[in-house]
């Protein structure tokens, strides 16, 4: 049996709409604790690990992307009927087309703007992009892979940067969030613009072989995510 | 001002529960069998249903069902299943606990024995397969088997979760950090409490919604801060509007956040000396322990923390009901679902 679809919900579009919160709940709601973040750090490495369970059984049973095309605009309306502050509802943003040239692994995630990829030209599991570290590495080397981000809507994103979660392997051991950086580690993406970001992951000494994954976020950006994937020598 | 206000959401909650608990238990007695064997199986698998339970999760599950427009007698099979399992994991927990109290009676293992409580358990798994099945002829084939993978994720999860902790009991695994009580919680809590119940709801409104994981957060923070509640009244509570052995939780060694915060607040004379304590079986543990294991919950703050940490998680659920939520046109189900997260953290029962 499958795995549910954990995909990140965008909740603003490129132009993106807050919510006010009412000033008698204010005291409660603008602390980011400790307890919150490690809570949202737990939360994600769940998810990673149900997109990677999914990404693997995929397809089996329901077509989901039919399930998806079902409509959309339908969805949208309905919560645009009657209500003055709409958080847009846009779904299936992202993305991907892998291209493998020789080592080099090139991903491209749409960074979204409301246009959905054409209804049955993608696996459902490809909705949430993998990339993969192109060459086994070894335990206290690194290795690194580009990805383009595409931004295909009419206005330039908010800057972003990039947040991964620890990755997993299926043994259980892990590769700690700090070991995965970015480069740049922020940008902002015109009007029609894409832009490339490598993702480096160093292997710790000691870290046990096997395959590793996680996912990888933007901030600002929630329709953005990867899951990571590297092998371990 | 601010208890006027409390005891006003606090109202409005509980009528909105109760509404919904009662059309709930109507479409779940319906799929209780009327035949024999009724004195040690049908009979008996009503019994924890029919107690004083809040009805959280069928709430939450119709509640956001109609908040996004949908119709709330879609979704009532769902609803009836999920407090149907649900049921049966409070069976089973009893007798992994061996807990002697249950929303103010004894449990059903007291009552009946362990044989005949664990098999009640299995027969409420089983029998809250049927109203999915049914969901077929109203919600057609591939919406009913999008709920279906819905709560197959929320039951494995939940498992997973109940594993992790008897474990840390069975094995008295003492290094235990709070993330592993918050790992622990998503998975035996959080899911099947608020995570999935939305999710389910807003799937049957919408026809097959792939934008569910809007509800992930929400649940989360709002499913924690509810078990750290659960818990803090478990040590502090009133018997009679809990329901349960107050101190239970110290008696079962169970690893809440209080007793995590204390392991790693105290010192190591006081550590070994609780993980001594925790070792033992729950028949050789003494009250005058108890009392000691309490002292030092005092000493450390060890309940402080966890209801502060229980308020900002609750707030943390407030911020992400506005990105679940916000976007809605207004309702009372909606308001229901905001005020909700707020009278979980002020409960006394």
């Amino acid at each position: 049996m499958k795995e549910p679809q954990w995909k990140q919900s965008r909740t603003a579009g490129t132009g993106k709409k807050t919510v006010e919160i009412p000033t008698s709940l204010k005291d409660i709601t603008e602390t980011t604790s400790h307890v919150v973040m490690r809570a949202a750090s737990i939360l994600e490495e769940e998810i990673a690990k149900g997109i990677i369970a999914a990404k693997e059984m995929e397809g089996k049973f329901v077509n989901i992307e039919k399930t998806r095309a079902r409509d959309p605009e339908e969805v949208i309306q309905r919560f645009r009927r009657d209500a003055h502050d709409v958080i847009d509802i846009f779904i299936d943003l992202v993305s991907a087309a892998s291209t493998r040239a020789g080592q080099m692994v090139q991903t491209t995630i749409n960074t979204g703007g409301g246009s959905r990829t054409g209804k049955g030209e993608t696996a459902a599991a490809d909705k949430v992009p993998t990339l993969t570290m192109p060459l086994p590495v070894k335990a206290g080397e690194s290795s690194q892979v580009e990805m383009t981000l595409e931004n295909d809507s009419d206005k330039a994103t908010d800057e972003f940067g990039f947040y991964a979660s620890d990755l997993l392997s299926a043994a259980g051991d892990r590769i700690a969030a700090g070991q995965v950086t970015f480069k740049p580690s922020s940008l902002v993406i015109g009007p029609k613009k894409s832009e490339k970001v490598i993702v480096i992951v160093k292997a710790p000494k000691g870290t046990p072989p096997g395959g590793y994954s996680g996912l990888i976020q933007a901030t600002n950006l929630n329709q953005l995510r990867a899951v990571l994937v590297v092998r371990i020598q | 001002m601010r208890d006027l206000l409390a005891s006003s959401r606090s109202e409005m909650v509980e009528a909105f529960l109760d509404r919904y608990k009662e059309s709930t238990m109507k479409t779940l007695f319906a799929y209780l069998p009327k035949r024999e064997p009724r004195r040690y199986l049908y009979d008996l698998v009503g019994s924890y249903p029919l107690r004083s339970g809040k009805g959280l999760r069928p709430g939450l599950c119709l509640a956001t069902c109609r908040a996004f427009g949908g119709d709330e007698r879609q979704v009532l099979r769902s609803a009836a299943a999920i407090e149907l399992f649900h049921n049966a994991f409070l069976v089973h927990d009893d007798v992994e606990d061996g807990s002697e109290y249950r929303r103010g009676r004894p449990t059903l293992h007291a009552e009946h024995g362990v044989a005949i409580a664990v098999n009640v358990g299995d027969a409420m798994n089983i029998l809250s397969i049927r109203p999915l099945m049914e969901n077929l002829g109203s919600l057609g084939p591939d919406l009913t088997w999008q709920v279906f993978v819905e709560i197959e994720h929320m039951i494995r999860q939940s498992v997973e979760g109940q594993a992790m902790e008897l474990g840390w009991v069975r094995d008295n695994i003492c290094d235990l950090t709070e993330d592993d009580y918050l790992r622990m919680t998503l998975k035996k809590t959080c899911w099947y409490t608020s995570i999935h119940p939305c999710r389910v709801g807003a799937l049957i409104a919408m026809g097959g919604s792939p934008d569910l994981d809007r509800f992930n957060r929400f649940g989360y923070y709002m499913g924690v801060a509810f078990q750290i509640q659960d818990d803090i009244l478990n040590l502090v509570g009133d018997r009679k509007k809990y329901g349960k052995e107050i101190g239970g939780d110290i008696w079962e060694g169970k690893r809440t956040m209080m007793l995590l915060h204390l392991l790693n607040s105290s010192t190591g004379m006081e550590k070994e000396r609780l993980c001594l304590f925790l070792g033992k079986p729950r028949s050789e543990r003494t009250e005058k322990e108890v009392r000691w294991v309490y002292r030092l919950m005092d000493k450390y703050d060890s309940i402080e923390f966890s209801r502060s940490s229980g308020r900002q998680l609750a707030g943390a659920a407030m911020r992400e009901f506005y990105v679940a939520y916000g976007g809605l046109p207004e309702s009372k189900d909606k308001e229901f679902i905001q005020n909700i997260i707020l009278y979980m953290i002020d409960r006394d029962l």
